[in-house]
């Protein structure tokens, strides 16, 4: 063998001692950075054992927060699901002036604060607000109420979605549009049978990730809140006022309610992410 | 039915695709547009099926001004340079997609739409691919399908970008002998899109060579092969030897347009053999003449006199067969 | 050539319009009325309010710690990419997929698990404290809770770029006598260094807003270990929304221009 296979191969195979040392420093990374806060999680909520575990969860206040998250969830989700395919819609399909400038309005909660994006509510319907005396003399009230809440999470979940899709429906482009249309169908017949199953594992994908983040946003809906057990806690918030009344057993048995939750999220988009991988095999040539 | 391209003209921004196309096309015909990448055949093909508007210009199906219809009303079958299947439908899903799109009155039912999938699929030979994916196909297979599905809504036009462009040479070859001999059959007015003049003259009744968003010649096969309008269809319908005469003059010629001797015969010119190339049936015989870079290629009969014992750098006696000298400048 | 509106696409009109409205009335109008709000404010009042002692500590912990935990996760984002795109090993696939439980896991979990885990009494901090060092209720917990919070960013875009490098450049390269050091320094990190740096900015600004996980660990004590966002808490339980406001426009304007130069680095390296 000349020197120059025995470098391509070492090239290839890498040095096995600094393959094994990566492999290790990656595994303790791994363990270190995401299975010790896992495990704590789960150990400080059964420390008491299962029976307290149990009645943190079914307490009245932690039942009607997590009845709030889950509105919060079904509220902004499928919203952000159409825009996300509304937009996704005109920036893929379709060539214009300001298209950049739009897909980064698209992606600008992502790098606003979350309590920014409380704060913008509080300045606009807040009792001292743009809208506050209306909103107060209408008896109408928005911030440290479940309407606050619901658009607090509704901001930070806005680009979910259409981030997911862009790209995917920039990929398969629109000759198979074309192709129905030129079949016969009409507009909402081609997004029917071609377009929407196209996307579906990515809709799936976006929605998976939108589901989570909604879920366990914490610093918008906290700054909207108010706080007011029982009436506008959700999951996360339920947390906080737990743990701060040093009722750490309670704390990380809700905790690991939303653990689980995440899990179950993480399967949902792996699934999700090998579907559409699969589906996403460019269709020319073998 | 025929098709009538009237002053058709296209501008991409500051691109000029077409430039006031004029082209009529006879019922039953199987028409080739011929030419380079960027030539505008693609965008003049899409402007026929609705697919683009043109800025300019009308397309008259059958001396019915159809620029105004919408690309569903057109009854225009199109297969795709990719063909475009829907990637999640079965193969028969995708034949039946355009019976099942019609309005409700005129949809057939769901017996009648697998009858008319299955006689498509025996017809392009692929019925027992019927439950198949899209992936799960051979690019030929895919092309197939794509044409029967564009043929199930019983079209008056039949429109291909570049049909044999993304298969291998073998199948391209099976594929093009397919189509030619299908047309016959049905004798549906057919427009394909192709850049390779091989293809074209294996293939169509009639060829409309375009070069930068103009027709340079339409004609049949043999007519624009034997009689070119230019010196860009010349070049672009084969291979070609530039022979210069001095005072800008030269003269074109294809490499198995020209005469070969050993010995010094009258009106030949010498050259030094560069290259001796046996390629089956013909041999070609690269050759360097005196006062001009460019090389000539000479392909005669491998049994051709010329040829016994030739070796590189021997002196070969050649002389163009007739083609009138062009004058450049 | 550049393909205009297809005309047989339909939804261009419908669908601009949609997102355009959507986006006007959920972010760019009440974005809008934060800066509308701080022109209630004289030039020097928003000054004094942003050169505030306690607000300037706030501003380099919340940008420091940011930083730090970007410049960390560009470390491990990258040792994981590499290692799950160029091993296998056992338990390659529950890496992979756990890599993303950060974005998964609600911040206020991560929060309490973070304090639980390096708290003195906590099972790393009791090492810790044993080795003389303090992590909760330090810059140094808010710096890993942030890479905690932020850890798939760096991971997940060098991850596909580094998988779509083809293996035939590395081999080329070495044939070309180029040492395994070298072909990384001149072959993969060129290649790497963009998507790298998208990764590093989303971390950075990620970082900097971040709030659920941090103010666990914090402790919280002002000019101490007293984030931005936080700041903006404490000014809106005192009902000084202007200053609330004013911080919330110095860190959007600041995290702009950072990230605005980073973009500017990135087209740097990626112009030829």
């Amino acid at each position: 063998m000349t020197s120059a296979t025995l470098t391509v191969a070492a090239a290839r195979r890498g040095n096995p001692w600094a393959r094994r040392a990566l492999i290790l420093a990656a595994w303790l990374a791994f363990a270190l950075f995401l299975l010790l806060p896992l495990f704590v999680v789960l150990s400080e909520a059964l420390k008491q054992g299962l029976g307290t575990f149990v009645d943190a969860i079914l307490e009245p206040d932690a039942l009607s927060a997590l009845k709030l998250t889950v509105l919060a969830v079904l509220i902004s989700v499928p919203l952000n699901l159409v825009f996300g395919v509304a937009a996704a819609w005109c920036v893929s399909k379709f060539e214009f002036r300001g298209k950049s400038l739009l897909v980064t309005l698209i992606d600008l909660p992502f790098s606003v604060s979350p309590v920014i994006a409380g704060l913008i509510y509080v300045l606009l319907f807040g009792a001292q607000g743009y809208f506050g005396e209306w909103l107060s003399d209408h008896d109408i009230q928005i911030v440290f109420a479940v309407p606050g809440i619901v658009l607090a999470t509704l901001f930070v979940t806005v680009p979910f979605v259409a981030r997911e899709l862009i790209p995917l429906m920039q990929e398969q482009g629109t000759q198979e549009e074309e192709a129905a249309r030129l079949l016969g169908a009409n507009g909402w017949q081609m997004f029917w049978h071609v377009t929407l199953p196209n996307i579906r594992w990515g809709l799936i994908y976006g929605v998976v990730l939108c589901t989570a983040r909604a879920m366990g946003e914490f610093g918008a809906v906290s700054v909207v809140s108010g706080h007011i057990r029982g009436v506008t806690n959700t999951l996360p918030l339920h947390v906080e006022i737990l743990y701060n009344e040093y009722n750490h057993v309670a704390a990380f048995s809700v905790a690991s309610l939303l653990l689980l939750l995440a899990l179950v999220i993480l399967l949902l988009k792996q699934w999700s992410e090998s579907r559409m991988s699969r589906l996403n095999t460019p269709a020319d040539e073998e | 039915m025929s098709i009538e391209i009237r002053n058709v003209s296209k501008n991409f921004n500051a691109f000029k695709a077409l430039d006031a196309i004029n082209l009529d096309i006879q019922s039953g015909e199987l028409v080739a547009l011929l030419g380079p990448s960027g030539c505008g055949k693609t965008t003049l093909l899409r402007i026929i099926a609705g697919l683009e508007t043109p800025d300019a210009g009308n397309i008259v199906f059958h001396g019915e001004d159809v620029s105004q219809h919408d690309v569903r009303d057109r009854n225009v079958g199109f297969v795709f340079q990719h063909y475009a299947l829907f990637r999640h439908m079965t193969v028969f899903d995708n034949v039946a997609f355009g019976l099942r799109m019609k309005p409700k009155g005129e949809r057939p039912g769901e017996q009648e739409i697998a009858e008319k999938v299955h006689e498509l699929l025996n017809m392009v030979q692929l019925d027992w691919l019927s439950d198949r994916y899209p992936e799960q196909l051979s690019g030929g297979q895919r092309q197939r399908i794509a044409l029967a599905r564009a043929l199930a809504v019983k079209p008056k036009i039949l429109l291909l970008d570049e049909p044999f462009g993304a298969l291998d040479a073998k199948v391209r070859k099976e594929l093009r002998r397919w189509l030619a001999r299908l047309h016959e059959e049905i004798n549906l007015t057919s427009v394909f899109v192709t850049h390779d003049q091989e293809e074209a003259m294996e293939v169509a009744d009639r060829i409309v060579v375009m070069n930068k968003g103009v027709i340079e010649q339409i004609g049949a096969p043999g007519e624009v092969y034997e009689k070119p309008a230019s010196d860009f269809v010349y070049h672009f319908l084969g291979d070609s030897n530039r022979l210069h005469l001095g005072d800008d003059r030269h003269l074109l010629f294809r490499p198995h347009e020209v005469s070969l001797s050993r010995e010094a015969v009258e009106e030949h010119r010498a050259a030094e053999v560069r290259d001796i190339r046996p390629l089956g049936a013909i041999t070609r015989v690269t050759l360097k003449v005196d006062g001009q870079d460019e090389l000539i290629e000479a392909e005669v009969v491998k049994d051709h006199d010329s040829l016994t014992g030739l070796a590189r750098g021997e002196v070969l006696y050649f002389k163009p067969k007739a083609r009138q000298p062009i004058v450049h400048g | 050539m550049s393909r205009r509106i297809s005309p047989v696409i339909p939804g261009f009109g419908l669908t601009l319009g949609y997102t355009l409205v959507y986006l006007s009335l959920l972010v760019l109008i009440p974005l809008g009325a934060m800066f509308l709000k701080t022109t209630q404010l004289s030039w020097e009042q928003f000054w004094a309010i942003v050169t505030a002692p306690r607000v300037l500590a706030a501003l380099r912990l919340s940008f420091g710690a940011a930083l730090a935990a970007a410049v960390l996760n560009g470390i491990i984002g990258t040792l994981l990419a590499w290692v799950l795109v160029r091993y296998e090993f056992p338990g390659r696939r529950i890496i992979d997929a756990m890599v993303d439980l950060p974005f998964a896991l609600p911040t206020a979990v991560a929060g309490i698990a973070l304090t639980a885990l390096y708290a003195p009494s906590g099972l790393v901090g009791r090492f810790a404290t044993e080795l003389g060092l303090k992590i909760a209720y330090t810059p140094l917990g808010i710096t890993l809770a942030l890479t905690f919070v932020t850890l798939p960013f760096v991971a997940r875009t060098v991850q596909p770029v580094l998988a779509d490098i083809p293996r035939e450049i590395e081999e080329a390269a070495a044939c070309l006598g180029a040492r395994p050091l070298q072909v990384f320094r001149h072959i993969l990190l060129p290649a790497l260094l963009p998507a790298w740096l998208t990764g590093f900015a989303l971390a950075f600004a990620r970082g900097v807003g971040e709030y659920g996980s941090v103010i666990f660990i914090a402790g919280n004590m002002p000019m101490k270990t007293e984030i931005l966002p936080l700041l903006i808490m404490v000014k809106l339980d005192q009902y000084d929304y202007a200053g609330a406001t004013a911080i919330g426009v110095l860190m959007l304007v600041v995290s702009f221009i950072l990230l605005l130069l980073i973009n500017l680095l990135q087209r740097r390296i990626e112009a030829p």
